[in-house]
């Protein structure tokens, strides 16, 4: 349906650059070197975990910090503290999804089978959605997430509090780090990729800061030091 | 400022004037304090978040990230070749609209062949420019805005004020009062009760919704990406549940790899609401894979000129960097004082939108939004793409006169000032002659000030004095002083 229509656009877009038709050029920018310089606001090397940290709750996230050994009550003191009663979980690391499943079998709190309903109506009625994230962000304290087999693309984004499992390992300087870790194992990139960096929030009305307008009022990072 | 009387306020008659709305402005003192605490604070912000970040880089960083831009439109042909293919291969579907009718008629034409009926929208101002939503309507395809400041504005029966922060004009009694009218809620002026009510009525609008339209922040060409962000995340509702998503995108939105867009990402938050990064920022590069159990169907970009191509071409291709932050209108003086961007009646207002509008829709329709500005720069020295907009309000307000869209009298008095600054003698006198109705106008000997001017130029004393010129000339004082030295005039 745009076979025709695209080549008049791409005409008239090449003739308002003063270019004939069917003129091949490839332009590349060499700015690599400049981006690097002027742009990268963390360096790597140094500890990034305190630094992430740090930044998760400067954007108005809460963070705990925990061991792979502490990492299953941690986790239930976390679903404890927001009262959720019943989660989804949604992860890319099946053996990680198992230890949460294990970490909260016991206590109490129902796993919902979001994969039994239709797109992202299994997580309007729980209490909170735990994912974990193919990336951290230091630099500005972000989580990265992306769309997959095991993955919801409403996990974190619909209940009114959202889980996330950080492990160090995944923790990046820079945004510019991020791109190599967000990319698929074919190198291209996933259909849906969101970086978050902070709960749902909005301060239309009279510059008041509200959270949790339509996603999560309320984000935990889970932060794995030793994973 | 309602839209009650039928006309939006974004598309008035025209030629529009901007000096009525702005005199009224001017008069509202509740709507300036409104906007000037608005746009103060973000534009402090911006300040301290940059500095911060980049300390004295910032303006190297400015100057790469126009360059960045500059350099995707001088190839945009390539670069938009590029993103078509990489996005064709993702799975999604490119569409190519020249004007708002075409663009608008895609996405009826999309909604029809899917079956969709109920819409829901966020925030996207190129969907402003084609005038979707009446459209959809009048198709028969009920659309919520969904973006919290849009949906209360599409409530009201409103139009944005501001492309970022587009309520503040607005107060909370008058939320109330449409959330009681419109949803029969109860009435409630705490802002969080309100944005609660919001959200639970959307939630209800999102499960029913078929299909999702959204803008686009940037086009990635390298991949094929289409790039989101919001703080509420109401644009990740409408990308990921309905089974359609139809994307409208500026085609100067482009920029050519990852790494440039992690160059404008670090500039939009920051200078748009000083924050680090947007809430989210959601990337989407095609429909829903194999394997995934959600996520849409269908995933169209329509790539809109609407008058691009006309930009490109010209003086104005500068302009396109634009990455709609909204820093320029936060910084500008005049933006406060007229009470936001209803005065400027156009889509894009504040002084992106003073030059943007007449290059879009004509000078003839938008005669005199370049008259209004002091030339101040702030709007300059707060782009962070680099734009020049003083150096492009010059260039208007020189091609009004050209055109003579500006007061025959204007002409007139522009031409008698070049006459007398041309000749000495002329201009000698013309002081002389100033200084004498000074203070014949002054009245009395003795003031150092004059409170009042007579007659036309009794406005420039309204709010402030004008000074008692001088006994003497500074010429005659250093002819008087030099005499005996023989210095020549």
């Amino acid at each position: 349906m745009s076979g025709t229509d695209r080549e008049a656009f791409l005409k008239r877009v090449r003739a308002a650059l003063g270019r004939g038709a069917g003129t091949e050029h490839a332009p590349r920018l060499e700015t690599d070197a400049k981006i690097e310089e002027l742009v990268r606001v963390v360096r790597p090397g140094g500890d990034l975990v305190p630094m992430f940290a740090a930044n998760v709750v400067s954007v108005g996230m809460r963070a705990h910090p925990c061991e792979i050994r502490t990492f299953g009550e941690t986790l239930r003191a976390v679903l404890g503290g927001v009262g959720a009663r019943s989660v989804t979980v949604g992860m890319e690391d099946a053996a990680l999804r198992e230890q949460v499943e294990r970490a909260i079998g016991g206590a109490g709190i129902g796993v919902i089978d979001w994969k039994s309903r239709p797109g992202l109506e299994g997580q309007y009625e729980v209490g909170a959605g735990i994912t974990d994230v193919v990336a951290g962000i230091a630099e500005t304290g972000t989580l990265v997430v992306r769309s997959g087999e095991g993955v919801s693309r409403g996990g974190f984004l619909v209940p009114p509090v959202h889980v996330a499992v950080v492990r160090a390992s995944q923790l990046v300087p820079d945004m510019l780090d991020v791109w190599s870790r967000v990319a698929e194992k074919g190198g291209g990139m996933p259909a849906s990729v969101v970086m978050i960096t902070g709960p749902s929030k909005t301060a239309d009305i009279e510059g008041i800061l509200v959270t949790g307008v339509h996603g999560p009022r309320e984000v935990r990072v889970v932060l794995i030091g030793d994973g | 400022m309602s839209g009650a009387s039928g006309e939006s306020p974004l598309f008035p008659a025209l030629p529009f004037e901007m000096k009525a709305r702005a005199a009224a402005a001017g008069r509202d003192v509740r709507l300036q304090q409104f906007v000037k605490t608005a746009t103060t604070r973000k534009d402090d912000g911006r300040r301290e978040v940059f500095a911060a970040a980049f300390g004295d880089r910032y303006d190297e960083v400015r100057r790469l990230a126009g360059e960045i831009k500059q350099h995707t439109l001088d190839h945009l042909d390539a670069y938009l070749e590029r993103f078509i293919e990489r996005a064709e291969a993702a799975g999604t579907v490119v569409h190519f609209a020249n004007d708002a009718a075409e663009a608008n008629a895609i996405c009826l034409r999309i909604a029809k062949e899917n079956g969709c009926t109920r819409c829901v929208k966020s925030k996207s101002m190129v969907t402003e420019e084609t005038h979707l939503l009446p459209a959809l309507e009048g198709a028969g395809i009920e659309t919520v805005e969904t973006d919290l400041g849009e949906f209360i504005l599409q409530l009201d029966g409103d139009a944005p004020s501001h492309i970022v922060t587009p309520m503040i004009h607005k107060d909370r009694s008058a939320v109330a009062r449409a959330f009681v009218r419109e949803l029969g809620a109860p009435y409630t002026e705490d802002p969080t009760e309100l944005t609660m009510i919001a959200r639970e009525h959307l939630r209800g609008v999102y499960r029913r919704a078929d299909l999702g339209i959204s803008g686009g922040n940037f086009l990635i060409a390298d991949t094929g990406t289409l790039v989101v962000c919001t703080n509420e995340g109401n644009a990740d509702f409408v990308m990921a549940g309905p089974r359609v998503h139809v994307a409208m995108v500026g085609i100067e939105k482009v920029v050519p790899t990852l790494d440039h867009l992690g160059v404008m990402l670090k500039l939009l938050a920051r200078s748009a609401t000083a924050q680090p990064l947007t809430v989210y920022t959601t990337m989407v590069t095609g429909p829903r894979q194999s394997g995934e159990h959600d996520g849409p169907e269908q995933v169209h970009v329509i790539l809109l000129d609407n008058g691009r191509t006309k930009l490109l071409a010209g003086e104005a291709r500068e302009l396109l960097r634009c990455i709609r932050c909204g820093a320029c209108l936060n910084a500008c003086p005049v933006y406060r004082k007229v009470g936001g961007g209803h005065a400027y009646g156009a889509v894009y207002s504040g002084p992106i939108g003073a030059v943007l509008t007449p290059e879009l829709k004509g000078l003839a329709s938008y005669p005199d939004l370049a008259q209004a500005s002091s030339l101040c720069g702030a709007c300059f020295e707060a782009c962070p793409v680099h734009i020049d907009i003083p150096a492009h309000l010059v260039r208007l307000r020189k091609e009004a006169v050209e055109a003579r869209i500006t007061g025959w009298w204007e002409r007139a008095a522009m031409r008698a000032w070049a006459r007398v600054m041309r000749s000495g003698w002329m201009y000698r006198m013309g002081l002389r002659a100033a200084r004498v109705g000074t203070r014949i106008a002054a009245g009395e000997k003795e003031r150092a000030w004059i409170g009042e001017l007579p007659g036309p130029l009794s406005g420039w004393t309204e709010t402030r004095d004008f000074p008692m010129p001088a006994a003497r000339g500074f010429r005659e004082w250093w002819r008087d002083e030099h005499e005996r030295t023989g210095v020549d005039e």
